[in-house]
């Protein structure tokens, strides 16, 4: 039986793998100047100059990976928080980290003009704190049960509000560049964004490692878990704490695009026909996902390259529409 | 029994109250014998001007709505099973406000007082797909597929109002007012066109009081008593729609009202319908005048839009209020 | 009435102030600088090309331009009207998607670049001058495109990520310290700079100032009259713009002044409105006239139609200009070197109506018409 289902698990990987692949090719390619396959090759590997490079080097490499980075970071947030929550519709937003980082940026933008490293500073310091103040409120036994999702409810329509005057305070070009962020955008990221995301990953590595292991275990029922040896509301905290880092990464680097750790990790459950949420193909999915919302988002439109969260939410309902349309037992 | 009376009475001397201090209380200091004769008197006068064209038609607005949003919310309730559900899961606020943008970015109409039809157009149009989506497959119309198609469609219809107003400046412009809830800005005839939905979904919601404390036991049960539970769910739908989308074209989408209120009102009287329909009803716009007033005196000579208070004056308390007495049963 | 002689006095002041420091060459131009012509009798800048390299720090990093820049791209608002009225046509210049004409450009952008003979279209057409859309994202790719060579985003808001991007396609200047705020003066100055032009932009702010002391001179009536410029929003609420707001300013160089009442509203630093409940725009009583602009003739009606708002001193008098046009509104809020020139001649003769309204009933009091 487990083999078989990995067996199944691997062959979704590398075929999601291979996918993300060829859009990442497709992603080099397109653009207001087309650059053909064996161009894209040669220039990635330095040949050519000029305009060509730039754009392939410098713009659209360092944002489609981004894009894979990020959507990989949302759809292992996602599945920790599914598989804790043992619900299709858990998300980061239940414990408020984007509600939170939303309020924080567009405070830091329409109060102190703040961009680049100081504007993430902002999200993720309204991120975390709203987050510790959703657990602070709503941690009993039962840690992720009742109490929280009304903590996260009340605080949320606090935040929201918050939000949106602040949204009202200021003049219409910074409300509009705030959109932009409060959307979520991939707009000119750069190879430091790569870097950034390539040191949170290594640093997460190990804890990723550790909770794939302890996911499974606590699959298995709170008593089997206990069982075994794990203190279930530690091992809750600790996972619950992991999910909030990986979204924490990939909310400062492209802002709080909906619905990838929300979709992300029932897709890859359902296309590899597995029993459980597993992380490696959530975060493949994630990346795949992000990365053909960005491509449509700049290439959709004539002469409007719109944020990537507009996409994502058109992705959001897609996949929710999907889930009734295959019968929505397991959706309480 | 007797506590749910002290309740009623309790709320009906808040509305009364609040509803006074609605009409005396503002932005500008108006001491009370001043304001007796600016009311009471046939000269017009500053004072005057400021209570009947401003007060007056904020507060019967605020009454309206509130009462059209806590009813709303507690119909969402029961009618999903789900203590936690507001009324703009049927996605009547993504429809409102898809419906909007549009308006503004298409055909040009910029006034709060103005974005009333396409706001009802696009909450009922939302509500129908939704239904519509919902009533499709095995097990059509449980709660749980509604709630489903309900945010299904909202996602789309929310990635509509991103795109607008990402291109379309004016749109950003007056969606970010009409989105956090407003009393203000609107002329008395939103008042009257409002009115005959509100009345109509709040007809509707008292009738459906009896039906849903029956359904609480179960379709099977239901249909033993001759209910038909279908129909029940199809007419609650359709109050619902009602008296939301009314109240969201009016005033903007402060559905937190229809969350809170309803929830807490549950927390005080137990399920039964019949108590927490009418007195989600009274108790909505004791929360949205107070907020309403407080936003007026707290940054004179400036004021707060309802929606803000609204948000920090309703969630400490729904906070406060649930997880002392813990989870509400429906 | 000493107050209005000491402010009459102040302003003269600063005119005579401000012609010091123009040559008199250009000071005898002055009149000719709206036209445009003036450009050929000034003197060729004798650094033109020992200004280079030139460093120029803003908000977002510090930026050297090594050598004169020949294909200009401007990003956000009025750096395009400096570049031109400095003489050089930038290669791209990012649409108004608010007030902009059917190529999305300004009519006094629009006239300062087909006065030439150069031609303006969409990014990827033959013509001189490439308009394209930088919102709701800067598109990389067109602006590559347009193989820029000095990129000014003086008054934008541009990102540290779109900043640190646009850097890698050309030297790139952001604004001084926030994003959507400088004042013209230093845009102007700020452009000049980076296009080796320095003295000459001094210049033009110069003959600008000049231009609108003269014309505040030339109606006397201004002078010592008080305004308040407002505007409504959505959620009835009166927003009141206050020195330092670029409207703000050009009335007080025509010679007017701020309500007093206005002047006394609190606010954060850096910030140049306040705003206030309709139930009390009773303050702008003090207010001889009354300014305002308006999104559409439905936002216009709902101000109007509000008895408070008619019960007004300025509005009673016919003391009320409204501005209804959005190119209008933008010439008047988003100053250059362009737009002041054209604004004047399309907003100083409500404004001088308005205030002889105002002036009229005064005296009228008496003789009781």
């Amino acid at each position: 039986m487990i083999p078989k289902t990995r067996r199944r698990s691997a062959r979704t990987a590398a075929i999601v793998a291979v996918l993300m692949l060829i859009v990442l090719i497709i992603a080099l390619m397109l653009g207001d100047y087309q650059i053909n396959p064996a161009a894209v090759v040669a220039t990635v590997f330095g040949a050519g100059g000029g305009t060509e490079s730039f754009l392939i080097n410098e713009v659209r490499a360092p944002r489609a990976l981004t894009a894979i980075g990020v959507g990989a970071a949302f759809g292992l947030s996602g599945a920790i928080f599914q598989s804790i929550v043992r619900n299709p519709l858990g998300s980061p937003e239940l414990i408020g980290f984007t509600q939170g980082s939303s309020a924080g940026a567009v405070t830091g933008i329409t109060l102190a003009g703040a961009t680049g490293v100081t504007l993430t500073g902002w999200a993720l310091a309204g991120g975390i704190a709203t987050a510790l103040a959703v657990w602070f409120f709503a941690f009993r036994r039962n840690a992720l049960g009742y109490r929280l999702i009304i903590v996260g409810i009340g605080i949320g329509a606090m935040l929201n509000a918050l939000t949106w005057w602040l949204l009202t305070r200021a003049n219409l070009a910074t409300a509009q560049s705030a959109m932009s962020w409060l959307i979520g955008s991939l707009s000119a990221r750069s190879w430091g964004h790569v870097v950034t995301l390539i040191i949170g990953f290594g640093v997460l590595l190990v804890p990723l490692l550790g909770a794939s292991r302890t996911l499974r275990i606590l699959e298995m029922g709170d008593g089997a878990a206990t069982g075994l040896g794990v203190r279930v509301p530690q091992a809750v905290a600790g996972l619950v704490a992991l999910a909030v880092a990986l979204c924490a990464l990939a909310v400062s680097m492209a802002g709080p695009v909906a619905f990838i750790a929300l979709a992300a990790p029932q897709i890859a459950r359902r296309i590899a026909r597995a029993p459980g949420v597993t992380l490696l193909n959530s975060a493949l999915v994630g990346a795949l996902l992000l990365l053909v919302s960005d491509l449509v988002a700049l290439h959709a439109w004539p002469d409007v390259t719109l944020p990537v969260g507009v996409v994502t939410g058109v992705i959001g309902g897609i996949y929710l529409g999907w889930l009734l349309a295959t019968g929505a037992k397991s959706a309480r | 029994m007797s506590r749910r009376l002290v309740l009623t009475v309790g709320l009906i001397a808040a509305l009364v109250l609040i509803t006074a201090a609605s009409v005396l209380v503002g932005a500008k200091f108006i001491p009370l014998s001043t304001a007796w004769h600016a009311i009471f008197s046939a000269e017009t006068s500053t004072e005057s001007a400021i209570i009947f064209d401003l007060r007056l038609p904020r507060t019967w607005l605020g009454l309206a709505a509130g009462a059209a949003l806590g009813l709303a919310g507690a119909l969402m309730q029961s009618l999903t099973r789900n203590p936690l559900a507001e009324p703009g899961l049927l996605g009547v606020n993504s429809g409102a406000a898809a419906a909007i943008v549009v308006g503004i970015s298409v055909f040009g109409i910029s006034q709060p007082g103005n974005y009333i039809w396409f706001a009802l157009l696009g909450a009922g149009l939302a509500a129908g797909a939704v239904y519509a989506l919902g009533s499709r497959g095995s097990a059509a119309n449980t709660p749980v597929k509604l709630v489903l198609a309900g945010a299904a469609i909202s996602a789309v219809l929310m990635a509509v109002v991103w795109a607008a107003t990402l291109i379309s400046p004016d749109a950003l412009d007056h969606y970010r007012f009409w989105v956090l809830g407003s009393l203000t800005g609107r002329d008395a005839g939103v008042l009257a066109q409002i009115l005959p939905f509100i009345i109509g979904g709040g007809l509707l919601a008292l009738a459906l009081a009896w039906p849903l404390n029956i359904m609480a036991l179960g379709d099977d049960v239901s249909r033993g008593l001759g209910l038909n539970p279908t129909a029940v769910r199809a007419i609650a739908a359709i109050a619902v729609t009602l008296l939301c989308g009314a109240a969201t074209a009016a005033v903007g989408p402060i559905a937190f009202v229809g969350l809170a209120v309803p929830h807490a009102v549950r927390s005080l009287t137990g399920p039964d319908d019949r108590w927490v329909l009418p007195l989600s009803m009274l108790a909505a716009p004791v929360l949205l005048l107070s907020a309403d007033v407080l936003g007026r005196v707290l940054v004179s000579p400036n004021e707060l839009q309802v929606g803000v208070v609204t948000a920090f004056l309703g969630a400490p308390v729904l906070i406060a209020l649930v997880t002392r007495r813990g989870p509400v049963r429906l | 009435m000493p107050f209005l002689g000491r402010k009459t006095a102040s302003r003269a002041l600063r005119a005579v102030a401000a012609a010091a420091l123009v040559p008199l060459l250009a000071t005898a131009c002055s009149q000719a600088a709206a036209e445009g012509e003036c450009r050929e009798t000034t003197p060729p800048a004798t650094q033109s090309g020992g200004a280079f390299p030139v460093t120029i720090d803003h908000a977002l990093g510090s930026t050297e331009i090594p050598a004169e820049p020949h294909r200009v791209v401007t990003l956000g608002w009025a750096s395009q009207d400096t570049v031109l009225a400095l003489g050089t046509t930038p290669v791209g210049i990012a649409e108004d998607a608010w007030a902009g004409d059917d190529n999305g450009l300004l009519p006094w952008t629009d006239e300062a670049i087909t006065r030439n003979g150069n031609t303006i279209g969409p990014v990827g057409s033959d013509a001189d001058v490439s308009v394209y859309a930088d919102a709701p994202e800067v598109n990389l790719e067109e602006l590559a495109g347009l193989n820029p060579d000095l990129i000014l985003a003086t008054y934008s808001g541009i990102t540290q990520e779109e900043y640190d991007q646009l850097s890698k396609l050309a030297p790139t200047v952001a604004y001084p310290e926030t994003p959507w705020l400088v004042s013209w003066q230093d845009q102007t100055l700020i452009n000049g700079r980076a296009l080796g032009k320095a003295e000459e932009a001094e210049e033009l702010i110069a003959e600008t100032q000049e231009l609108i002391y003269t014309t505040g001179a030339e109606h006397a009536e201004l002078p010592g009259t008080t305004f308040a410029f407002i505007y409504s929003q959505d959620d009835g609420t009166v927003g009141i713009y206050l020195a330092g707001d670029p409207r703000v300013d050009l009335l007080i160089d025509l010679g007017m002044f701020p309500a007093p009442s206005v002047s006394d509203l609190d606010t954060a630093e850096g910030k140049f409105y306040a705003e206030i409940s309709l139930e009390n725009i009773d303050m702008l009583d003090d207010a001889d006239v009354i300014v305002t602009w308006f999104n559409s003739e439905e936002e216009q009606a709902q101000l109007e139609d509000s008895e408070l708002f008619q019960d007004l001193p300025a509005v009673k008098n016919g003391a009320y200009v409204p501005l209804l046009d959005r190119q209008l509104s933008m010439a008047v809020s988003t100053s250059t070197a362009l737009s002041i020139p054209w604004s004047l001649e399309a907003f100083v003769p409500p404004l001088v109506e308005a205030v002889n309204a105002a002036h009229g009933t005064d005296n009228s009091d008496s003789d009781n018409s």
